[in-house]
């Protein structure tokens, strides 16, 4: 069940998102505060964070770039009813935001914005794993060549099966 | 003392003439004046021709400025100092008289064309001061009487009053190019003061309407957090009165199929009654649709709130003018939509180089003249057409309002006025665009807008330049569908 993280300073909107969010399968922790949901973060990771970006203590995107250093695999998102053009480019290029939602929002688009989000960070995560398994395959087939090679000097043609026409392995005594 | 055949009453008189002839009617030039003075003494001394000549103020030669009897073209001439009659009177301050042939006197006349040859004559230095500010010289022609030596005694006293008259021509003549470059200097001030006036409050209403761009954007973002989680919260409730209808359905349904627990929900039956439950789950759809469409109007005005007011207040940028009118209609839709309807009309136009919450600006004043042209139609409950209209010419954009009243209100033509036109004006002006206004011809109120696709050459928007036609488009094009 992925983990996901809102900050908001206005707690209406915190319960709001709760509420949309209420039917996915989502383990959900909000906070008013973001001093507050970094603290927990240093504690509990989180596969998506989405942040209001006007707050009293600390802006969203001093926020995101701060969580980003904890957990620099979590989908990042915010969301606000303003946009900037410099906040806007803090948020992309600082924070590496996936998604700038706007308020106000639709449902139906900030389900299927965090969804489509998630996905892509298991499709990177997957692609990460499969890359390690590549990698470490690729180690243990290299120990066997080598194993192979020894045994071919050892005994000339060992490695080399004869077959006859119909696939039928040739034994040779 | 005076002229020496005049009695004493006659010389008082003749002396009291002399003395008001100085003091100058008004509109006389001090020309005017000198040569009246002169003609006055000839006339009464008597002699057939005289001349006066002063000098510069920088006490240099001496000019004759004016004569009696003398050829054309004497007035003016310069007679330098201590050369002939009147430079040696001037330059020897004593009074002399000559006898003689003196045709050839650049002060007196030249015996021809009916002028008399002079042969005697009276100059005297005018000196007021201690200063040598001209000289005078009398003469008689041949076949008068020649001046005596008395005569010349008697005319230093005149020579005095003389000085007196030319003096006071002077002094008078620099008072009045004092007068002259002050009420010069006063007209300049009131014009500038004027024109600061009219800057200023241009100035404070733009200052107004930017801080209230600012407001706006900032009351703007202020209302997206609440319509933000009512909004939400809205479509969250829906889902939730979806629920609760479906289960209350089954409830029904389930009841239906167990008869024996009527008797136990006859007291539900009695609630539903009393709420007209049939009612409420009839009407709790529409009522939810409408409390979203009310937020979703909201959700428009705040938007087209902000992109009147453009956060980026006062910065240049290539901008589509478009965005900008849809939103300005956006916000005085409400005022207009009792009088006219509004018939968008856009052609393509490419970026325009401008400040884009300026120009929004000008196209609310555009609309709200408009819409006030046609209010005497609406107040017959007649409705107008408000028609924006745009398109391009080499190198411009224009944007056009017109306001067209039906037949019966087509007489109202008085152009808008006041500080919004002005200021509209100004921003126009600033742009290096032209804002024309007139009823073509079916009576149809048109404002025109015209601006140049990119500042010209560099020019400044503080500059005011004029439209130039001559600019191509420079920025991407981009089309926009009405």
């Amino acid at each position: 069940m992925s983990r996901i993280l809102l900050v908001d300073d206005e707690e209406n909107i915190l319960r709001a998102l709760r509420r949309s969010l209420a039917r996915e399968e989502y383990t959900i922790e909000d906070f008013s505060e973001p001093a507050a949901a970094l603290a927990r973060a240093e504690v509990v990771p989180f596969d998506l964070v989405l942040s209001d970006y006007r707050m009293p203590q600390m802006d969203g995107v001093a926020f995101l770039t701060r969580f980003k250093a904890l957990h620099p695999d979590a989908a990042r998102m915010i969301i606000s009813g303003q946009a900037d053009l410099e906040g806007l480019l803090a948020a992309i290029n600082e924070a590496e935001i996936q998604r700038f939602i706007s308020k106000p929002w639709e449902n139906y688009d900030l389900r299927t914005s965090i969804r489509q989000a998630l996905a892509h960070r298991e499709v990177v995560l997957q692609n990460r794993r499969l890359a390690d398994q590549v990698r470490r395959q690729q180690v243990r087939l290299d120990e066997q060549g080598r194993l192979l090679d020894r045994l071919e000097r050892e005994f000339p043609g060992i490695s080399e099966v004869r077959r006859t026409a119909d696939g039928a392995v040739v034994l040779e005594e | 003392m005076i002229p020496g055949n005049l009695s004493g009453n006659e010389a008082f008189q003749w002396a009291c003439e002399l003395y008001r002839i100085g003091r100058r009617s008004a509109g006389a030039t001090p020309g005017d004046v000198l040569g009246r003075t002169l003609e006055h003494l000839v006339g009464g001394f008597p002699a057939s021709a005289g001349c006066l000549a002063t000098t510069a103020p920088d006490g240099a030669d001496l000019t004759i400025v004016a004569g009696v009897n003398l050829p054309a073209g004497a007035v003016g001439t310069v007679v330098p100092f201590g050369r002939r009659l009147l430079g040696r009177a001037a330059a020897e301050r004593v009074p002399f008289r000559r006898d003689g042939d003196l045709s050839d006197e650049p002060g007196l006349p030249d015996g021809r064309a009916g002028r008399p040859l002079p042969v005697s004559a009276l100059c005297w230095p005018l000196v007021a001061e201690s200063r040598v500010i001209g000289a005078l010289c009398v003469a008689r022609g041949r076949g008068e009487p020649p001046f005596r030596a008395d005569d010349l005694g008697d005319g230093a006293v005149l020579a005095n009053m003389i000085t007196l008259a030319v003096e006071n021509v002077r002094l008078q003549a620099g008072q009045d190019g004092r007068i002259a470059e002050l009420a010069r200097l006063n007209a300049e001030l009131t014009d500038s003061h004027r024109r600061l006036k009219e800057t200023q409050a241009h100035l404070v209403q733009a200052e107004k309407l930017a801080s209230i761009g600012q407001l706006a954007a900032g009351v703007a973002h202020e209302i997206n957090n609440p319509v933000g989680y009512v909004g939400s919260n809205m479509a969250t409730l829906g889902a939730y009165v979806g629920d609760l209808l479906r289960v209350l359905d089954a409830y029904q349904a389930a009841e239906a199929a167990v008869p024996e627990a009527a008797q136990a929900l006859a007291p539900v039956r009695g609630l539903e009654d009393q709420v007209d439950l049939a009612y409420v789950k009839d009407d709790v759809g529409a009522l939810i649709a409408e409390c979203r469409e009310g937020l979703e109007r909201v959700r428009r005005i705040v938007r087209d709130l902000k992109e009147f007011a453009h956060a980026d207040e006062g910065a240049w940028e290539r901008a589509d003018l478009h965005r900008g009118l849809d939103a300005t209609l956006g916000l005085v839709r409400n005022e207009i939509k009792y009088t006219a309807d509004v018939v968008r009309d856009y052609g393509d136009l490419p970026l325009v180089e401008c400040v884009p919450s300026q120009l929004n600006q000008v196209f609310m004043q555009l609309l709200v003249n408009a819409a006030g042209d046609l209010a005497d139609a609406a107040a017959a409950e007649a409705r107008g057409t408000i028609t924006v209209r745009t398109g391009t010419d080499p190198g411009t954009a224009w944007v056009e309002v017109a306001a067209a009243a039906p037949g019966a209100h087509r007489e109202r033509t008085e152009p808008g006025t006041g500080r919004g036109s002005a200021l509209a004006r100004d921003i126009v002006a600033r742009h290096g665009g032209t804002l024309e206004e007139g009823p073509d011809p079916d009576g149809v109120r048109v404002r025109r807008v015209t601006l140049p696709l990119s500042r010209a050459g560099g020019a400044e928007a503080d500059g005011g330049g004029v439209s130039s036609a001559a600019d191509g488009p420079k920025g991407p094009t981009r089309k926009e569908g009405p």
